[in-house]
């Protein structure tokens, strides 16, 4: 799902339950090559297990702002509103993945 | 409910009538001002449109479906009367572009500097198709489409002349179709070399720079090459550009994702080097200065025929054959035309992406009219299908002989070039078919015999007749200057094809694809006897 700044707080901060925020930018050419991939895990993991949202951050600056993304793509893991990880640069479907196991196990 | 426009949910952002300058405060690729990170709570993004100065500021969140400024068009929604700056408009691809573009009600300019008019004239060569003087082509183009282009006589290069020009026009959209085209000439000597490098590397330098200035909200469509890749020993994919997320560098036990890297590029000679300097240049300025482009990694180009060039002798665009700026399939097509045996290289078991004028100039339309977002720099690979070299000259020997009537050989030559004549192939086109709806229309066969068509009509048998002395290439890329020895002459499809089958992937389930126009059937001439 696309999250802006206005939506932030009450899809993520407010969500019961792990999310995944991609942050990723116009210019960044690791970001377009990556949107295939996290869309794929969006749709496997639709049932619930995980949400996962997109933030422009061009678009949004004041939740970029916040979490001080300064290199794309940034993806952070949420727990119930709580930064449980953080990674910067591209990432390859099963790395990414591989994230999801401390929530999913956790 | 018809199927949905593919660019219907692009946005202001994509608009390049949005402001954003003054406006948007961008981050400059992540590295946002420290200050601007700690003010943020209190920022919102809000542009003006400067087709739409009543709604002052606001979020840049219209559709182009919902806006009334972008309207329903064949080819996806289009800006109206979008003002779209053809760079080269005198060329090949740019005349059949331009006539495209006014034709579906854009607004079109264009300037070129005559070129490649006075430089197939160095070695006696000219265009075997006859191209009008440009005043007579623009007559022309108002008499039977009913639309004026505006064009002025102009080296892009020059940059003060292309700074007042653009402040003038106020481009939305800039198509550059102004480099030196053409590998070997390229190789000719230290001077061609040279000249090539400079028009297309630094001309499009300073380009990028003029746009900074004068207009950096529209989107440069930019002209590569597939050729900028090469054709990789291992059979990697010729990915778009760049290397998709999942490819992974492995090392020592250690992975990384490539995601987003450019891919290697292994140009085969200094025209092709330049296109990939460009390609460097192009991606660096969109990433400092938010400019925007498509680098358009175009397979080589064959055809005479667009629905606009063929509809008057004086719209017709050329075509060259010589061995500088005859592209292989257009060279063989004349060749057959005028009973010259095919001149194929070395083993020609080369592969390569093609693509029929008709289709790339479909592909242009819908890229210029779905233009990317601010900062975006995006490639794709503008190919609908892969040969290798000795089918080609199968084709065109098959067409030549089924349909017109012709006596085709093809003569294999010592390759003047240094690459590779035999080896595996894999294009990855997926970008115009799935993202941007092109769909291809135009058959080898179809096209190979269209131009027969023309090119056995006797008078343009005659231009063949009169620059055929520059057809067998001279151009070394050992920097000597002599005619390649004859290895072999053969009858079309005597020969065995060799064991790498080229790869076309587009990401389409087989069977999704398109049925193009098959060739008529037709009697072929009797041959005359001796």
């Amino acid at each position: 799902m696309e999250l802006s700044d206005d939506n932030f707080e009450e899809e993520i901060l407010d969500y019961e339950g792990p999310a995944l925020v991609d942050f990723w930018g116009s210019w960044c050419t690791a970001c377009q090559q990556m949107k295939p991939i996290v869309e794929k895990l969006e749709e496997k993991y639709e049932d619930g297990e995980i949400k996962i949202g997109y933030m422009n951050i061009d678009k949004n600056p004041q939740v970029s702002g916040k979490y001080e993304i300064e290199e794309t793509p940034t993806h952070i893991l949420f727990e119930d509103g709580e930064v449980v990880e953080r990674r910067m640069g591209a990432l390859a479907g099963k790395q990414l993945e591989g994230l999801f196991e401390k929530v999913l196990k956790g | 409910m018809g199927e949905r426009l593919h660019n219907a949910e692009k946005t202001c952002w994509n608009c390049p009538a949005a402001k954003l300058e003054g406006n948007v405060d961008f981050r400059a690729c992540g590295q946002s001002k420290e200050e601007a990170r700690v003010d943020s709570d209190d920022k919102e993004v809000l542009i003006e449109c400067e087709r739409r100065p009543e709604l002052g500021h606001f979020q840049p969140t219209i559709t182009f479906e919902q806006c009334p400024e972008w309207e329903e068009g064949r080819y996806g929604y289009r800006l109206r009367d979008m003002r779209v700056l053809i760079l080269g408009m005198d060329g090949y691809l740019g005349w059949a572009l331009s006539l495209k573009l006014a034709n579906l009600g854009f607004d079109v300019a264009g300037i070129d500097d005559y070129t490649r008019r006075k430089v197939t004239g160095e070695n006696d060569s000219h265009s075997v198709v006859p191209v009008y003087p440009m005043e007579e082509r623009l007559e022309a183009a108002k008499e039977v489409l009913g639309v004026d282009i505006d064009f002025r006589e102009m080296d892009y290069t020059d940059r003060k002349e292309l700074k007042s020009f653009l402040k003038e026009f106020k481009p939305e959209s800039i198509v550059h179709y102004a480099e030196i085209p053409s590998a070997p000439y390229s190789m000719v000597d230290a001077d061609h070399s040279i000249e090539v490098q400079r028009n297309n590397v630094l001309g499009t330098l300073g380009l990028l720079w003029t746009m900074k200035e004068v207009c950096p909200e529209a989107s440069l469509v930019k002209l590569g090459t597939m050729g900028e890749y090469g054709s990789p020993i291992t059979g990697r994919p010729l990915f778009e550009g760049m290397f998709p997320s999942d490819a992974v560098l492995e090392w020592e036990g250690r992975e990384w994702s490539m995601g987003g890297e450019l891919t290697p590029r292994n140009p085969p000679s200094f025209y092709h080097v330049s296109k990939v300097n460009d390609t460097y240049n192009v991606y660096e300025a969109c990433k400092y200065w938010w400019l925007r482009s498509y680098d358009i990694m175009q397979g080589i180009i064959f055809g005479v025929h667009t629905e606009e060039v063929s509809l008057d002798p004086r719209l017709r665009t050329r075509l060259d054959v010589d061995e500088r700026f005859g592209t292989v399939v257009n060279r063989f097509t004349a060749q057959a035309a005028s009973d010259i045996p095919l001149t194929v290289y070395g083993k020609g078991e080369q592969t390569r992406g093609f693509i029929a004028l008709e289709d790339a100039m479909q592909c242009m339309v819908r890229l210029i009219s779905s233009p990317p977002e601010p900062g975006q720099y995006d490639v794709v690979n503008q190919v609908s299908g892969v040969y290798k070299i000795k089918e080609l000259a199968d084709t065109v020997g098959e067409v030549g002989i089924e349909n017109h009537g012709l006596d085709v050989e093809v003569q294999r030559l010592e390759n003047p070039r240094v690459e590779a004549d035999k080896h595996p192939f894999e294009a990855v086109s997926r970008k115009l078919p799935n993202e941007f709806g092109f769909e291809r229309k135009v058959s080898l066969r179809r096209e190979i015999d269209k131009m027969l068509d023309l090119l056995t009509e006797d008078h343009v048998r005659e231009r063949i007749e009169k620059m055929k002395h520059a057809i067998i290439p001279e151009t070394q890329w050992s920097g000597e200057k002599e005619r390649p020895d004859v290895i072999e002459i053969y009858s079309p499809g005597e020969k065995d094809l060799g064991i790498y089958e080229p790869k076309l992937d587009t990401g389409r389930v087989e069977g999704e694809e398109v049925e193009l126009e098959e060739v008529p059937e037709k009697v072929a001439p009797e041959i005359e006897e001796g």
